[in-house]
């Protein structure tokens, strides 16, 4: 083993994280939300001002006409409340999504287990699952330190395109420096129209 | 990578919430292990990742797009790791029984001869000053590259280079002396 390759494993052998992704999340979360940043803000009531006076431009042919004889019919607002449970990810179709996962080796050769593969499923409202597809992942993970214990990977999949909750799950083995590891995640997320409330 | 990256960082841009805390997820692990390596002190660390991640999220708007995004949001955390660690100003004490990793737990089949040669080589790493442990650990714990190192540090890639020569054979001299004046084995 050369020295760089001796000081990379030295510095990887005595870092290894064992605290929580989601917990250090859970803490950011709310600060993002918290401080919006005031160019953000600005864009915000900015954008509300111009449509204001595009709508007062267009409409000020008609200020001075007379009421119509009968009034028309008002289209009917659609409105939805969104019930959205607690730990879900709320996201748009064909979003990329981070399912956190966990490798362990396995006493398995290669071959052996099952490939990696991405399961989605629909949540009904009554909380059934039914399962939508299953379909193989390939992902390089051989740059991966796998043969650490504890902390999570992240590995992307896109959400589904029609609206709905879903729970992805990511599952299967993953051949890597000669061993195999299996590899477990499990997302849920609720998929939003963008004209649904975001 | 690259690509789903950028694609990540517009829609983060656009404020979208879960393209935040995807970045997040992709990135998170590798700050923390760094702010570690940093401040020698996991709780220091995940205070310091914490801002770093604020810091950039909120900056975010700044980041020109297709730019690679670890090389400027490492540099967050390594200012980050510095003022977090300064401002608690614990005694991180570097002794020859360096510390292990309070999370790691050694099974017996571990203890190996290669086990205990990186263990002192990470303790001659921390027996480094900043100007070449930093380098080091950008270089050889990141990934980055000299040039990138240069822009995260400030200093010139020259620099960056003969920093590195100086701390190789800083650790190799010091191991050497370690093992009694022995030849090196690396």
């Amino acid at each position: 083993m050369s020295f760089e390759r001796k000081i990379q494993k030295a510095l990887a052998e005595h870092s290894k994280w064992q605290g929580s992704a989601d917990r250090l999340w859970a803490k950011i979360a709310p600060e993002i939300e918290k401080k919006t940043p005031w160019w953000r803000k600005g864009r915000i009531w900015a954008g509300t001002l111009a449509a204001a006076v595009l709508v007062v431009f267009f409409l000020r042919p008609f200020f001075n006409q007379p009421p119509p004889d009968f009034a028309a019919p008002v289209p009917e607002m659609r409105m939805r409340s969104l019930s959205v449970e607690q730990g879900a990810l709320i996201t748009e179709p064909g979003a990329l999504i981070g399912i956190s996962v966990k490798a362990t080796p396995t006493p398995l050769e290669a071959g052996q287990g099952p490939p990696l593969s991405l399961f989605i499923r629909r949540i009904t409202e009554d909380g059934r699952r039914l399962p939508l597809q299953g379909k193989r992942l390939f992902v390089n993970l051989s740059e991966k330190d796998l043969s650490r214990e504890g902390p999570a990977l992240t590995i992307l999949a896109e959400a589904p395109l029609a609206s709905g909750r879903y729970e992805l799950k990511i599952e299967g083995t993953v051949l890597s420096e000669g061993k195999l590891y299996e590899i477990r995640g499990e997302r849920e997320i609720q998929v939003l129209q963008k004209e649904e409330g975001r | 990578m690259g690509r789903q990256e950028n694609e990540l960082i517009k829609a983060a841009k656009n404020g979208r919430q879960d393209a935040l805390e995807a970045i997040f997820r992709l990135h998170a692990e590798g700050a923390v292990r760094l702010a570690y390596l940093i401040t020698r002190d996991w709780a220091v660390a995940e205070d310091a990742v914490q801002e770093a991640f604020l810091r950039a999220f909120r900056s975010l708007a700044s980041f020109k797009d297709g730019r690679p995004f670890k090389p400027w949001f490492t540099a967050i955390v390594v200012n980050e790791a510095k003022r977090v660690k300064s401002s608690f100003q614990r005694e991180l004490v570097l002794s020859e029984n360096n510390e292990e990793n309070p999370h790691r737990v050694f099974k017996p089949e571990e203890r190996t001869l290669e086990k205990e040669d990186l263990a002192a080589l990470f303790t001659a790493i921390n027996s480094l000053d900043d100007n070449q442990r930093l380098p080091l650990i950008l270089k050889y714990f990141s990934g980055l590259t000299e040039k990138e190192t240069a822009e995260v540090l400030q200093i010139p890639a020259s620099t960056v280079k003969s920093r590195l020569y100086v701390a190789r054979q800083r650790l190799k001299k010091i191991i050497e002396e370690r093992k009694g004046g022995g030849p090196v084995e690396f």
